[in-house]
């Protein structure tokens, strides 16, 4: 406990763990909605391609490398939602193309344009997030904040027309609900996250920071709202609990993290078991 | 009746949480071990600042005032787990100037680059993170730096542990600024 509250004093430790809850909020908010509309592959394949336009920013020497990111991820998250219908590549094969398309391209340019002497750091520390999060710079944490408040402001006012989006879209359509918009939103929003997301956990384990909270809440509750809270209480739980076992033990952050978000998946499974509750 | 069943669940999830988070602290003596054992990486030798972040001077103040009373530096990185040893290093290459004039102990494995240019050698102590995979070196000259090198230095990748000044220097028609432990003592 001394040794955590020593750490605590150090500034770069109280960013990660501001940072950590932000985006596991975040992240978990739209977890729900896109493990519903089957779309949880989406943050592999997005953060993927945010790995490739961060090894492009590298070879730009562009200084702040989220202002390239952000808009080539919702770029290619626009794409990616709306390729199921119009597109001769469907789907889960676009995704997977753009996905491992993109990890080759910027595995490739960050070794032919080396910008650094440990190209196996730098490429390990952006794909596992080893100790991403504990280097982030004041500038870097005060832009999370105004993602985070723009996420979670989009989501609030947008609820109950991503609630109908979410499970009948036709349903919505018929209503008049401009669905397509609201898809668009949604893209929006899980780019933002999965771009904010690679400092905290990594290119690699986007996906559990997603998936794993929904799901462990749809273990419990049978309602979107119930879900969705649950989500959000239990991601940033494992979140901090992940954060501050990793720096007290010294094993990597996101890995940590995710670790953790497992084995909540489990006691939810079990809690979920014993008391019968079952969302699918 | 609902919101009572709703309330339960949470409740026992939550606990089960905060147990995990107790399990969680107790692996901070397997974190420390693991620290011991350096495995040997090595960074290139060019340790240069390419940008000055935020001032936070007074913050890293207040931390150096919370260093254990029984501390003869202002920064011992032996005592940390692997992660704050890299996330302070990584500050320290970034923001070189908040450090200026602290006094530092690291441990690592040892490592000489001879760099052309100067012809001469310079020494680090490599320092790895929780993946293994993100070593940093720290340059350091030991003592008044009349040791001589290799005969007097311990051999390359041998473990060592550094207690010396940081400070910031430029070498002669080298913009780059460049970071060491000065007047460093040499354990190995």
């Amino acid at each position: 406990m001394d040794k955590l509250i020593l750490y605590f004093q150090y500034p770069f430790v109280r960013y990660a763990l501001i940072v950590g809850v932000l985006i596991a909020l975040c992240s978990s908010l739209l977890g729900v909605t896109l493990v519903l509309k089957r779309f949880s592959f989406i943050g592999d394949g997005l953060s993927h391609v945010a790995f490739g336009a961060m090894a492009v920013a590298t070879v730009l020497n562009i200084t702040n490398n989220m202002l390239f990111i952000l808009p080539v991820t919702i770029v290619c998250a626009i794409l990616l939602l709306r390729t199921g219908q119009n597109t001769k590549i469907k789907g889960d094969a676009a995704i997977a193309m753009i996905s491992v398309g993109a990890l080759a391209i910027g595995y490739l340019l960050m070794n032919i344009f080396s910008t650094g002497p440990n190209l196996s750091g730098d490429v390990c520390s952006t794909l596992f997030g080893s100790t991403s999060i504990l280097t982030l710079t004041k500038a870097q944490v005060i832009l999370c904040c105004i993602l985070s408040v723009l996420v979670v402001t989009l989501f609030v006012i947008f609820y109950h027309k991503i609630f109908s989006v979410t499970f009948d879209e036709t349903f919505a359509k018929a209503t008049g609900i401009k669905t397509d918009a609201y898809n668009l939103l949604i893209a929006v929003i899980t780019a933002i996250i999965i771009v904010l997301a690679m400092n905290l956990v990594g290119s690699l384990l986007i996906s559990a920071l997603v998936i794993f909270p929904a799901l462990s809440a749809m273990r419990i509750f049978k309602t979107f709202f119930c879900v969705t809270i649950c989500s959000v209480v239990l991601s940033v739980i494992c979140a901090v609990i992940g954060i501050l076992s990793s720096i007290l033990a010294g094993t990597p952050v996101g890995s940590t993290i995710v670790a953790i978000d497992i084995v909540a998946f489990l006691i939810s499974s079990f809690i979920g078991k014993v008391s019968g509750g079952n969302a699918q | 009746m609902k919101w009572i069943e709703i309330l339960t669940k949470g409740s026992i999830l939550v606990l089960c949480m905060v147990l995990l988070m107790g399990c969680g602290t107790d692996a901070e003596d397997n974190g420390d071990a693991k620290t011991q054992n350096i495995e040997h990486q090595i960074q290139g030798p060019t340790l240069e600042n390419t940008q000055k972040e935020e001032q936070e001077t007074e913050e890293n103040q207040k931390t150096q005032e919370n260093q254990p009373e029984d501390s003869s530096v202002d920064y011992d990185l032996t005592q940390m787990g692997s992660d704050m040893v890299y996330a302070t290093v990584y500050q320290m290459m970034m923001t070189p100037e908040q450090y200026e004039g602290k006094t530092f102990r690291i441990q690592g494995s040892f490592h000489a680059e001879y760099y052309e240019p100067t012809q001469k050698y310079y020494e680090y102590c490599i320092i790895k993170d929780a993946m293994a995979c993100c070593a940093q070196g720290l340059e350091f000259v030991w003592g008044d730096g009349t040791h001589t090198y290799p005969d007097e230095y311990p051999a390359e990748n041998e473990e060592i542990m550094v207690e010396g000044t940081f400070e910031t220097y430029t070498e002669e028609g080298d913009t780059h600024l460049y970071c060491r432990l000065s007047d460093a003592e040499l354990i190995f």
